[in-house]
């Protein structure tokens, strides 16, 4: 069985702390349907809403993937930057009509990475960067795509971005994770003359492995306040997606809240979730019946039929010609 | 949490980006006296000041070049906390038109060796002061100067120093706004708004605007 688990975190940089001025970088994670979309983006320092600018996009492109994962996937590359370009910028048109501002103060970056069972979409517009971690190794997937200059780099409301929105798809099979971050925290964590990952991006992804993500993306927040503030005076952004794959006796042998968080419940339903799962497990040759195997753990006939369909939508469980058996 | 923690040791150190500034100072036999040791003192008070400040002193990058008699590098680019001031002296003939093209090509020299590094760089800049009025041709480099200014790929500081500084020739280095009068021999002010400005463009981040403090100029240029 296995799951996608996140974590994520931003702080006001030195800089805009001093100004006053509010974190013009926004996150998102998003689960629905089986798709799981990360998403970033950095507003531009000189767009007076870019904070607004930069929650709108993440939360725009978070939904379309949701809702046209599969298409995307099948359709031209080109017309999947051109509907995510167009789609944000028709939100900031409305969101400028109501801030009474140009559609540039809301000006931000773009970096996003959807995954549906074994496929993958990415896309970056601007700065920033995304990581892959294949294996031990944290590779680069997509690094910044700037001006010549240092304080020049490409938003959603450039002149043609959908251009300069890389779009990569592929087969995530042979990829554990992905990391995207703003530019503030590449300068900590992504080394630009070797093209090489800190060693940091390998260790935050084994936190995610043993902790819940709420803790992880606390811990984060934390180490990016006390330490990233050193290294760099921007605002600093990490949006992280890990792959976990775990057998039903090692599920069993977890600390009760991270089997909570595995399989999307509160502590006291686990219990019951893991009955299900074993029965599963040790009836995989009888066909699925759900009055049988609700007779059989005690549980009611609706209960089981939604925790069938919760696992087959989370993937744990998978229907093979009228079986249930675990993946 | 005490187990998930990052080190500062582990995090990558990435080059601060640069700011390429090349002074270009007339330092023809008109410049001769209190004006070149204003000019020198003002120099001085430049670096010293570009080196307090935390930022700009890893971002900052000086090279000096002169242009009275013949068209000397004073000072090469370097990491400003391995370089020393130079001493101008004044003497000569003012060819500005070979001194500017000087301070283009090292300019040039500078960002390729930026980019061959991977070292990260802000919009270069061109300091150019004079007295006079140039005593070579100067239609190539100022055409250059324009022409890269115009493109945003430089930006251009034309200074004239005292009543004899040909204004309408340091305009034609400067398409966007007019060059600007020293107050007297306010080279200590000029300087210390230049390293203010360096300071803000060094933090400078994607997207944003930096505006030059035009308030304080009035401290040092006659408007």
């Amino acid at each position: 069985m296995r799951m996608w688990k996140s974590a994520r975190a931003r702080i006001q940089g030195r800089q805009h702390l001093s100004r006053n001025v509010p974190c013009q970088d926004s996150v998102c994670w998003s689960e629905e349907s089986s798709v799981h979309v990360a998403a970033l983006a950095d507003g531009a320092g000189s767009a007076k809403f870019s904070h607004f600018g930069s929650e709108m996009a993440v939360n725009t492109v978070s939904k379309l993937l949701v809702d046209g994962f599969d298409a995307f996937w099948m359709g031209d590359p080109q017309d999947f930057a051109k509907t995510i370009a167009e789609t944000i910028l028709s939100r900031f048109s409305e969101k400028a009509n109501e801030l009474n501002c140009l559609q540039k103060e809301l000006a931000c970056t773009l970096l996003f990475v959807a995954v549906k069972d074994d496929r993958c979409i990415a896309g970056h517009l601007g700065d920033g960067v995304i990581g892959k971690k294949v294996g031990e190794r944290v590779e680069l997937l997509s690094s910044a795509d700037s001006g010549e200059y240092a304080n020049e780099t490409f938003f959603v409301t450039s002149k043609e971005a959908w251009q300069r929105l890389r779009v990569f798809r592929g087969d995530a099979s042979g990829i554990d994770g992905f990391i995207l971050m703003s530019d503030g925290a590449a300068h900590c964590l992504y080394d630009k003359r070797s093209q090489e990952f800190s060693v940091v991006t390998r260790q935050v992804f084994g936190w995610l492995e043993d902790n819940l993500s709420t803790k992880v993306s606390t811990a984060l927040e934390k180490n990016m306040a006390e330490v990233f503030i050193g290294t760099t005076t921007d605002d600093c952004s990490l949006v992280i997606m890990k792959r976990v794959e775990i057998s039903l006796p090692q599920l069993s042998k977890l600390q009760p809240e991270l089997q909570a968080e595995f399989l999307g419940c509160s502590s006291r339903g686990v219990p019951n979730k893991l009955k299900f799962l074993y029965s599963v497990a040790t009836g995989a040759e009888i066909k699925y019946s759900p009055s049988v195997l609700a007779k059989e753990l005690g549980l009611s006939v609706t209960t089981v039929r939604g925790y069938a369909k919760d696992f087959l939508l989370r993937g744990f469980v998978k229907n093979n010609g009228g079986r249930l058996v675990l993946t | 949490m005490d187990e998930m923690r990052i080190r500062q040791e582990d995090l990558v150190q990435n080059p601060t980006p640069r700011v390429p500034i090349c002074l270009c100072l007339d330092t023809s036999g008109s410049m001769f006296g209190e004006k070149i040791r204003e000019l020198n003192e003002g120099v001085r008070l430049f670096f010293s000041a570009i080196q307090s400040d935390e930022v700009a002193k890893y971002a900052a990058e000086i090279c000096v070049v002169s242009f009275g008699g013949s068209v000397t590098k004073k000072l090469d680019f370097a990491s400003i906390e391995r370089q020393n001031t130079p001493e101008l002296s004044a003497d000569g003939g003012t060819p500005m038109g070979e001194g500017v093209k000087l301070a283009l090509n090292l300019l040039d020299q500078r960002k390729n060796e930026y980019a061959g590094a991977g070292v990260d760089y802000f919009q270069p800049w061109l300091v150019l002061m004079t007295d006079g009025e140039p005593t070579d041709y100067i239609d190539a480099s100022a055409g250059q100067v324009s022409q890269l200014v115009s493109s945003r790929k430089l930006t251009v500081f034309p200074i004239g120093i005292g009543e004899d500084a040909n204004m309408e020739v340091l305009a034609r280095f400067s398409p966007s706004r007019p060059p600007l009068r020293l107050k007297g021999l306010n080279f200590k002010e000029f300087f210390e708004w230049l390293s203010q400005s360096v300071s803000r463009v060094s933090q400078s981040t994607p997207g944003e605007k930096v505006e030059l403090d035009m308030t304080t100029i009035k401290g040092w240029a006659e408007l």
